[in-house]
């Protein structure tokens, strides 16, 4: 727990711990001598400090945990059905949904120590994230992908084969976290989860607690379904741990910087399939239509400000600039001085994060840097550097680079909107939030030109920062490609169209023999 | 203010702040002559200087309303590598430092100086090395560990040097780095040369510079035994360098292997962005002071210690004896560039009781490095420095 120079440290058994693992394979670690390695990080803040517990395993101990991961995986999640963990998952949702639950607390208070991020802002986002974690949410996003969430319960008929299928997760996914938006990584224990596939995590130790009291939270629903999870740590450049990590695992989704993923890429056995959420770009375009006499533009900037808000800007869900097209009735200045006003109201809201010397004595420098410009008007920049507005014509397209920065070009157009935006690699290029009043034609034209740069979501402004569970997460149908298919065929292709294929599927069912009775008819 | 006006007034400033370092260094404090040197300064900077008018004037605070020095906007330091900052037309400008090799906008800290600008730089140089490093006016032999200023013209400490073997030095003062770098024998057999003829040195250079020389010594198992009178003085710190030697351990250190004192051992603070220099200071007598050497600003040179989430009507305020917070310089030899610079220092006061006599100065304890929270979100440097780019890398889609 947090403590100050004037409380008194406290006991080990009171320091948060970022690693988890369930009871049964806690005690045989704990049996293995050398299995594990405990050690303390300190993380300061001016004269407040906090202590997190973090262990090493050996790699023994690592590959015991494994071993352990698979078998419980196929004693357990193999015989539960999707809806039966859904349930599970659904369960944990409204535990951290509800503001009673005890450990939400201690554990915003601990996130927002460590992150520095407002307590606001934490139990803002586990709001947000636990909200898109319920049930019906995660049986859509199994629908969305993989049609009927029930191919991953066993064979089913399948009309668009002519057949059965079958949808098998992998073994045992391996997932490396990163901590830019707190309480966000139980995402990855649930895609696993729900595609009945066992859980290995290597917890970021800039936000090392949700994980395990995520864990915690599935061992008090159901130990079971815990006995599938492991959340464990090894030091950046740990080649031994992270190799071992490499070898064992049989899908890989990995959160980090370009750094890290290219890593990654290199370390990872080549067979090895992975998803990878690297660095991302967002921005936000408003058309003139947007801004014509009649729109609710107080309302947009307030969406605008709000996307600039969530998670202090550091997500790659946030947008790092606002192109606005002149010519509206109102115009891209006035939009940026409602933006600041907007701002200013989310600040009192959501609170931006904890500023230590050297950060508050950078973002001062910078808004301050950006006063001297001929070229940036400096819409607004309260002296104590919670946000800044600046309004300027951009030649290229500059990241705002988060933080609350809310960064508005002018444009004349599309035209300008395609030099901008069309040049950014695609790779990088995420979400953007679009404002372009009524007209559908519009609409249209601006989601084809958007799709085809390599923009993988399409928002209103406002919702920036929260994806539902059915997006398909950085252009990538994340459970569609971790599950394997099995398809049974029954019929020939040319017996597949016109003709009714339930039926003809529930006969070959009923009497195997049918098959090629139905190929040579 | 017409253009003959402007000059007028920039030199008639720059001759008014050197008299008033010379009259400093013969003791006087000046307090309030400061202040009314540094508030005209500032009404003409802000005339001359129209980024950092701008500044002021995002920040609220101008010569209309700023009636004290303390409420001088200080000006980031970083505004050096993105902004021409120079109180005068571009062909004003006689010479041009910079913070590293490259002329690159945005890379390197670039400190304009006219002539008058030079001599007024040269008037503090000299000033401020007298009382510190030169305390006994003793003439020394000036050994300097780096290219001489026709070889690294852009140095700013190249060039207080250059002043310092004008003003100082003995006959054989020299910068001692060549085309071919430095030759650590030659340099040695040169020091040789002092212990025996009896000459006393001073041996100046980058801090780095001296922790490469006693490297390359110890490797030799060599040590001198420097005559009496000889000194020696470090500019800068080891930044970003790949070795970190604490400050006690390198005056010790340094005064193993030349065989001088520790009190005549000393550090010196310069920056790109500052015409004036600020050396330790020594407390007099007994060693076993629990603080014995503080960085102690010129008088014509005020350093705050202040945090910018601390807030007053004058901007970030000053933190208290012991707390830590940003270094802010005002250098009244700054004429020709903003008065008031906020640097990437880390710091805090420090209070030593001379003798009945107390002093307040402040001690470097680091660079504001950036535990920059970092997310996924891209940065411009990021894109600056992707090889990627549209089209190249199609194949590499967020799923490859």
């Amino acid at each position: 727990m947090t403590t100050s120079a004037t409380r008194t440290v406290p006991a080990t058994r009171d320091v948060a711990a970022a690693c988890w693992l369930p009871p049964g394979l806690r005690e045989s670690i704990d049996a293995m001598p050398g299995g594990s390695t405990l050690y303390r990080k300190r993380y300061d803040h001016d004269d407040e400090h906090m202590e997190v517990m973090f262990e090493r395993l050996s790699p023994e101990a690592l590959g015991h945990v494994i071993a352990v991961l698979r078998q419980r995986r196929r004693e357990v999640l193999a015989r539960r059905s999707v809806r039966e963990i859904i349930d599970v998952l659904d369960r944990a949702a409204a535990k951290w949904l509800d503001p009673e639950y005890p450990p939400r607390r201690d554990t915003i208070a601990e996130i927002a120590f460590l992150t520095g991020f407002s307590p606001e802002m934490v139990a803002h986002a586990i709001e947000e994230e636990q909200v898109s974690s319920q049930g019906p949410h995660l049986l859509e996003a199994l629908r969305n992908e993989l049609g009927d969430p029930e191919f991953l319960d066993g064979f089913r008929p399948n009309p668009r084969t002519g057949g059965l299928s079958r949808a098998h997760g992998p073994g045992l996914v391996g997932a490396i976290f990163s901590s830019n938006i707190p309480a966000l990584p139980h995402l990855e224990i649930m895609r696993s989860f729900l595609v009945k596939s066992a859980c290995l995590g290597r917890v970021s130790a800039g936000e090392p607690i949700f994980l395990r009291r995520y864990a915690e939270t599935l061992q008090e629903l159901d130990p079971e379904l815990a006995s599938c999870l492991a959340i464990v740590y090894w030091e950046r450049g740990d080649d031994e741990c992270e190799n071992l990590f490499l070898r064992s695992i049989d899908y890989l989704v990995a959160y980090g910087g370009d750094a890290q993923i290219n890593r990654l890429l290199t370390a990872r056995p080549p067979t090895l399939e992975g998803t990878w959420h690297g660095h991302r770009l967002g921005f936000t375009y408003v058309t003139r239509e947007a801004l014509a006499a009649g729109q609710d533009v107080r309302k947009l900037a307030r969406s605008i400000s709000y996307d600039f808000t969530i998670f202090d800007g550091f997500a790659c869900l946030c947008p790092q600039v606002v192109l606005v097209e002149d010519g509206g009735d109102t115009s891209p200045v006035a939009l940026a001085r409602l933006c600041a006003e907007e701002m200013a109201r989310w600040t009192r809201e959501l609170p931006p994060r904890r500023l230590d010397l050297a950060g508050a004595s950078r973002k001062q420098s910078f808004a301050q840097l950006c006063m001297m410009s001929d070229t940036t008007e400096v819409i607004a920049a309260p002296p104590d550097g919670s946000y800044l507005v600046t309004l300027e014509a951009m030649q290229r397209f500059e990241p705002s680079g988060g933080d609350r920065y809310l960064r508005i070009a002018p444009v004349s157009g599309r035209a300008d909107l395609e030099r901008l935006v069309g040049p950014l690699p695609r790779q990088y290029l995420q979400c953007a939030a679009i404002a372009a009043g009524g007209a559908a034609a519009l609409h249209h034209e601006l989601r084809e030109l958007l799709a085809s740069w390599g923009v993988t979501r399409i928002v209103p402004p406002g919702i920036m920062g929260r994806p539902s569970m059915m997006w398909h997460h950085d252009g990538v149908a994340c459970l569609g490609r971790m599950v394997t298919w099995c398809d049974h065929e029954l019929v020939v292709p040319e017996l597949l169209l016109g003709r009714d294929v339930d039926a003809l599927i529930s006969d070959v069912e009923r009497d195997p023999s049918a098959t090629i009775g139905a190929a040579l008819t | 203010m017409t253009a003959a006006a402007k000059l007028d007034e920039r030199r008639r400033l720059c001759e008014q702040v050197a008299a008033f370092i010379r009259r400093a260094d013969e003791g006087q404090d000046g307090e309030r002559e400061l202040e009314e040197l540094a508030l005209e300064v500032f009404a003409f900077q802000f005339g001359t200087i129209k980024p950092f008018q701008k500044f002021c004037r995002g920040v609220g605070r101008t010569p209309d309303t700023v009636t004290s020095w303390r409420g001088i906007p200080a000006v980031p330091a970083l505004a050096f590598k993105q902004y021409s900052l120079f109180a005068a037309a571009p062909d004003a400008i006689a010479k041009t430092f910079r913070s590293s090799g490259t002329s690159e906008p945005g890379q390197s800290s670039q400190a304009h100086f006219s002539r008058a600008g030079l001599e007024l730089m040269d008037t503090a140089v000299a000033a401020s090395a007298r009382p510190r490093l030169f305390p006994d006016g003793r003439r020394t032999r000036i050994l300097v560990l780096t290219p001489p200023p026709e070889q690294v013209p852009h140095m700013i400490m190249v060039h207080g040097m250059a002043h310092l073997i004008k003003t100082y030095g003995l006959d054989g003062s020299r910068f001692v780095v060549g085309p071919k770098g430095l030759d650590f024998a030659a340099l040695w057999t040169e020091l040789d040369g002092c212990q025996q003829a009896g000459v006393p040195v001073s041996l100046l250079g980058s801090s780095f510079g001296f922790v490469h020389f006693f490297d390359w010594m110890e490797g030799e198992r060599c040590r001198l035994e420097l005559p009496a009178g000889s000194r020696l003085m470090d500019a800068g710190g080891y930044k970003g360098r790949s070795r970190e030697i604490g400050r006690d351990a390198f005056v010790s250190w340094a005064a193993q292997m030349c065989g001088v004192v520790r009190e005549r051992v000393i550090n010196l603070l310069g920056m790109t962005e500052l015409a004036s220099q600020i050396y330790d200071w020594i407390a007099p007598g007994a060693p076993a002071r629990a603080v014995t050497r503080m960085k102690l600003p010129p008088r014509w040179v005020r350093t705050e210690v202040v945090d910018p989430r601390r807030l007053g009507p004058d901007g970030p305020e000053p933190v208290g004896d012991g707390e830590v917070g940003i270094l802010r310089h005002l250098d009244l030899a700054n004429v020709e560039r903003p008065i008031m610079i906020q640097s990437e220092d880390v710091g805090r006061y420090v209070s030593v009781d001379a003798g009945g006599a107390p002093q307040r100065g402040f001690e470097i304890l680091g660079r504001a490095k950036g535990a920059e929270p970092r997310g996924c979100s891209l940065t411009a440097e990021d894109l600056a420095s992707s090889p990627l780019r549209h089209g190249e890398h199609e194949a590499r889609s967020a799923s490859a």
